[in-house]
């Protein structure tokens, strides 16, 4: 019961934050954009992607350029971005407190160490839930408004995937749902790095910082990288959103639906980033309760 | 008498200086006990220890009898406290800070004995006003009502005045004896102001450099002061002043 | 003298023409284009399939549109397909309809058990749009059972047909068309792929095929030219 009580408050702190909401405002504003962006150039944004192609098919330019490619891009943009969001509210969590003095004040009560980092853990993964639901209102359902329905068209570096609108909207939830756990991963790196601080742009800046760098390693396809570090960087997995939206085919060539590419690549992905997480807090929990605060 | 407060060889070293050095005391019960010692000389760490925001080196610390280390939650549950500047969430009002510190003592009040409280410490005005708009003196009179919140049996109070007008400083005043001395409370106090110790204060430990130098009631200690050659001269008007300079300053 | 020389050239022209045809190939072709002018234009319902190494893509439901005697849109009512530039030459009339070309007998071959007559075109004009086509006709039926056609822009098609219920006008039940493509590639750091392990299979020609299964066809009901104008 007592976590439960230390759960709500730090949900209540969280939400009576002017910063929690710039996150909220900032996705709707992107999106917006995006959207509006792809209104008025959407046409030469899908050329882009079948430019070597033209000469050789017909492209349905006007058919791809439909609600659930305009989320698909969104997703895209919007998921390189969203971890800085993320952080700047998890980064806050300790240090944030700590920074502000607040965090002496709550380690005097009778709330065991353990209970505050694992309810400040919970608070920032259903911020992460709240911050996709409302990315998925505007990404999915405004775009579903603005730009209609039809068949999805994924771009791969070497190959596109069309997958029929009656096979589609499973895909988006369960790739929100991968998407959640990547995020809640962010949210516990940011925690874990908060417990070292007494500032929050600390930790904020170095996760951001941590996720670019292993994002630059995983594109750069260097060999000796791809070997070692790659398969088991988070910025690899935390990718595998996009898992959702890959398509097995038959000899034939034509798509099963209902199918995932690779599906045990998916699985290993989620399972990998449930391990960071538990890592992470754990680390997290372990460091907190040795700390000596200083503030 | 009974005793609240029982701390034995306490010791916190860090890296390259020892704060606190085998620091032994006991509080009694509905005491007010007076803490004191030059900045740097080990007060804040010693609190810290025992609210444990820090983990001692070495040492022991009972609360009513059971040690700290195992008992933490029975402990702090019966305890309040105010750790130097209080520091609070500036975007929550006073009624809102009280609730969160209720719940995370375990406790759910009404709202109405909420607002009693704040009227106790003279906020009952601006309960429903961020703290970002509070003066320093409200936020220590806010502090003040989120440590009795659970109606402690012990106060932890460092530099309780820290910021207050001398209204306010008297206020305190008046609130500690009326809470030690009419509610039974016992209180530890740190301050700087010995004059106000002098005040308030049954009993007070003086350290320095982490080391206890003197531990008795402030009677003896003042009648102690008062065989020194120091009350002689003119300007010395403070006898737990002249005392207190003459054991911590080389 | 100036009239008569003129006149006397062209005959010779049309002559050299119908000398360099094989008289053979030229009376088979008009016997089938006979049988396929019998439809001036049909809606069709179909499924499509796509097999092209880069593209993924479910059985699409499509409707075919003709109209005599070179227009044809293949369009996906409620869905994507990606539709090759030379399904426009899965109608012979495409080839059929040519006026100035030479047609040469190139003995025969098996068509999916059907011995079957090559002949091969080759158009004059330098406007046609096609360069070569090689039709493998079954004499029996006067029906093109596989053909290739070359042309400027689009490269080559090679088509092969079987027939049903609608054989007698030439209609087919499947066409399977191969065509060349070129390779999928986007530049890297562009879609930020996630990687599931699966490798892009190399060395693979660069081609690509789609099959229509046709469903039912509505004959000669009239269409407007405006719907081919896209």
């Amino acid at each position: 019961m007592m976590f439960f009580d230390v759960l709500r408050i730090e949900l209540f702190k969280v939400f009576r934050r002017p910063r929690t909401f710039i996150a909220f405002g900032a996705i709707a504003m992107i999106i917006l954009l995006i959207q509006f962006a792809l209104k008025v150039n959407g046409q030469e944004f899908i050329l882009f992607f079948t430019d070597s192609q033209t000469d050789t098919f017909d492209i349905p330019v006007d058919g791809i350029l439909n609600g659930y490619f305009v989320c698909v891009a969104v997703l895209h943009i919007i998921l390189v971005h969203v971890p800085l969001l993320v952080a700047l509210i998890a980064g806050d969590m300790i240090a944030g407190e700590a920074n502000g003095g607040t965090l002496r004040m709550l380690a005097t009560k009778p709330v065991t160490r353990s209970q505050l980092i694992i309810a400040k853990f919970a608070a920032s993964a259903l911020y992460v839930i709240l911050l996709l639901l409302w990315m998925a209102l505007f990404a999915l359902v405004g775009s579903l408004l603005l730009f209609g329905s039809n068949d999805l068209v994924v771009f791969k570096e070497t190959d596109l995937h069309v997958i029929s609108q009656t096979d589609v909207v499973w895909r988006f939830i369960a790739a929100f749902f991968f998407a959640a756990l990547a995020l809640i991963m962010i949210a516990s790196l940011s925690i874990l790095l908060s417990v070292f601080a007494d500032n929050s742009l600390g930790p904020i800046v170095a996760t951001v910082c941590i996720v670019i760098i292993f994002t630059i390693l995983q594109q750069l396809k260097v060999p000796v990288f791809e070997q070692t570090i790659n398969p088991w960087s988070f910025t690899t997995h935390m990718l595998g959103w996009k898992g959702f939206f890959y398509v097995e085919k038959t000899a034939d060539g034509v798509t099963i639906p209902g199918s995932i590419e690779q599906p045990m690549a998916l699985v290993k992905s989620g399972l990998i980033l449930i391990g960071y997480s538990t890592a992470f807090l754990l680390a997290a929990i372990g460091v907190y309760r040795r700390k000596d605060i200083l503030s | 008498m009974k005793t609240v407060l029982e701390v034995k060889g306490l010791t916190k070293r860090f890296a390259d200086f020892t704060a606190v050095d085998d620091l032994s005391f006991s509080v009694p019960a509905g005491s007010v006990y007076g803490f004191l010692g030059q900045n740097g000389a080990g007060k804040s760490t010693t609190i810290r220890m025992l609210l444990t925001l820090i983990k001692p080196t070495a040492g022991e610390i009972l609360f009513f009898g059971k040690p700290l280390a195992s008992n933490r939650h029975a402990v702090l549950s019966k305890l309040g406290a105010i750790v130097e500047k209080p520091d609070l969430y500036k975007y929550l009002n006073g009624l809102e800070h009280l609730r969160i510190f209720s719940r995370l003592s375990g406790i759910h009040p009404q709202n109405d004995k909420l607002k009693d409280l704040l009227s106790m410490v003279g906020l009952g005005h601006r309960l429903t006003s961020r703290v970002g708009t509070y003066s320093q003196g409200m936020r220590q009179r806010l502090a003040l009502a989120c440590a009795l919140v659970n109606d402690p049996e012990l106060l932890i109070l460092d530099e309780p005045t820290n910021g207050l007008d001398p209204q306010g400083i008297a206020d305190m005043r008046q609130l500690i004896l009326q809470l030690s001395k009419e509610q039974g409370k016992t209180i530890i106090v740190s301050s700087h102001l010995l004059s106000e110790m002098e005040m308030i204060a049954d009993q007070v430990l003086i350290i320095d450099k982490g080391k206890k130098i003197a531990e008795a009631s402030m009677e003896s200690l003042l009648k102690q002061a008062a065989t020194l050659e120091l009350q002689q001269q003119p300007q010395r008007r403070f006898f737990l002043e002249a005392y207190f300079l003459s054991l911590t300053t080389p | 003298m100036k009239k008569y020389l003129l006149i006397l050239g062209c005959v010779l022209l049309q002559a050299s023409v119908l000398l360099a045809s094989d008289p053979e190939a030229v009376q088979l072709l008009s016997q089938v284009k006979k049988k396929y002018d019998l439809v001036n234009d049909y809606t069709a319902s179909a499924r499509l399939v796509t097999n092209v190494i880069f593209i993924k893509a479910p059985v699409s439901q499509v409707t075919v549109y003709y109209r005599k005697p070179d227009q044809l849109l293949v369009k996906n009512q409620k869905g994507i397909s990606f539709i090759p530039k030379g399904t426009v030459h899965i109608n012979m009339n495409n080839v059929l309809a040519l006026t100035n070309f030479e047609a040469l007998l190139s003995g025969t071959e098996m068509v999916d058990g059907v011995l079957c007559k090559v002949v091969k075109i080759f158009p004059l004009s330098e406007e046609e749009s096609i360069t070569r086509a090689t039709l493998y006709i079954d004499p029996e039926q006067l029906l093109v059972r596989r053909s290739v056609v070359s042309t400027k822009e689009s490269g080559t098609y090679s088509i092969k047909m079987k027939y049903g219920a609608f054989s007698w006008c030439g209609l087919p039940s499947v066409v399977d068309m191969e065509f060349n493509t070129r390779d999928y590639k986007l530049p890297k750091g562009t879609t930020l792929d996630y990687d599931n392990g699966t490798k892009k299979a190399e060395g693979l020609p660069q081609k690509g095929k789609v099959t229509i299964q046709y469903q039912q066809y509505t004959l000669n009901k009239g269409l407007p030219a405006s719907l081919f104008r896209q």
